[in-house]
């Protein structure tokens, strides 16, 4: 190969290999955002490059998320308030 | 980074970053999964979560096997303790599914006396990837905002439909869309299998009926990925 990292395991397996995208576990965010309104949740380095993963595995309500620097947005436009849980990750 | 170690792909895009743990198996089986009316619904609920399981986690899923030119739909839903696998609302058939749970590398039981490969440790001194733990090896990704009223099917081409793993979590109920004034049915994000073009999509599909009425929840920002664990 002409560069990057294989890694092989004990039986010769490629654990890792330059083709790959490899899942970092961020974090699991949680919280409220009121009827009508948004709210940030700050996340060191995010970036939309593509790369940072958002699941809302909250289904109690409705909310949009969208991704800026450093954080993400959680909007809620529904009438009644959202409870949130989202879990982050790079890819 | 000031210090410490990275890996990169053959696309620059981070393998290894030295600071957030790399996602391992922490535990896998084999489910059945089949439409089951609401008034039975606990039956989804095959799986106990296994004891000990870290609060942060990834639950991936494929066909166990495929039938030549068939599709196998299916969807992910869980509560607090147990976990299941869901075929479409009026689905007849059962398959049989395999699951993984994966969590960070951090979060696994290190051996105590590792014999090869590589492992990586953040400035805190947490291990952030091991070789010693199977591994997932993601091959395509995208990413979507998904409702009930507004969702453009996501489509990997090129897949091993029997090998390729895809992310269920996020994989939630989405809606619910009026049928008339008695009924109406909740909807949900699906993966499909499709062997016979080599391809994985993700879509919505209805999953189970619910009172009349229709509206969003659920939902939002979902991420959609394949590949496989080694």
């Amino acid at each position: 190969m002409a560069y990057g990292l294989v890694i092989y395991g004990n039986t010769g397996n490629v654990r890792l290999s330059t083709e790959d995208r490899q899942v970092r576990y961020i974090g699991t965010y949680s919280g409220t955002v009121s009827a009508g309104s948004s709210a940030n949740v700050t996340v060191s380095g995010m970036t939309d490059d593509g790369t940072w993963g958002l699941n809302q595995i909250d289904v109690s309500g409705y909310g949009t998320l969208s991704i800026h620097s450093n954080k993400f947005t959680v909007t809620n436009s529904t009438a009644n308030s959202l409870t949130y849980k989202v879990q982050v990750f790079r890819i | 980074m000031s210090y410490g170690f990275e890996a990169r792909n053959q696309n620059n895009i981070m393998q290894i970053d030295g600071e957030h743990g790399n996602m391992a198996v922490y535990a896998s089986g084999t489910l059945n999964a089949s439409y089951v009316p609401p008034s039975n619904v606990a039956v989804n609920y095959a799986q106990a979560y296994p004891s000990s399981l870290p609060s942060d986690y990834l639950i991936f899923a494929k066909p166990n096997s495929m039938s030549t030119g068939s599709d196998v739909p299916f969807s992910l839903i869980e509560n607090s303790t147990s976990f299941g696998f869901v075929l479409p609302y009026g689905s007849t058939s059962t398959i049989s599914i395999d699951w993984v749970i994966c969590v960070s590398h951090g979060d696994m039981n290190l051996p105590t006396s590792p014999d090869f490969g590589l492992q990586v440790y953040n400035s805190g001194g947490s291990v952030v990837f091991s070789s010693n733990f199977e591994n997932f090896r993601c091959n395509q990704v995208s990413f979507d905002d998904a409702t009930s009223s507004s969702y453009t099917p996501n489509v990997f081409s090129g897949a091993d439909c029997s090998e390729d793993y895809s992310l269920l979590s996020g994989h939630s109920e989405i809606g619910r869309i009026p049928v008339n004034g008695a009924f109406g049915l909740v909807q949900s994000l699906f993966v499909i299998y499709k062997a016979g073009t080599s391809q994985i999509t993700n879509t919505v599909l209805n999953s189970r009926p619910a009172a009349p009425g229709g509206g969003a929840f659920g939902g939002g920002r979902v991420t959609n990925m394949i590949g496989q664990f080694e």
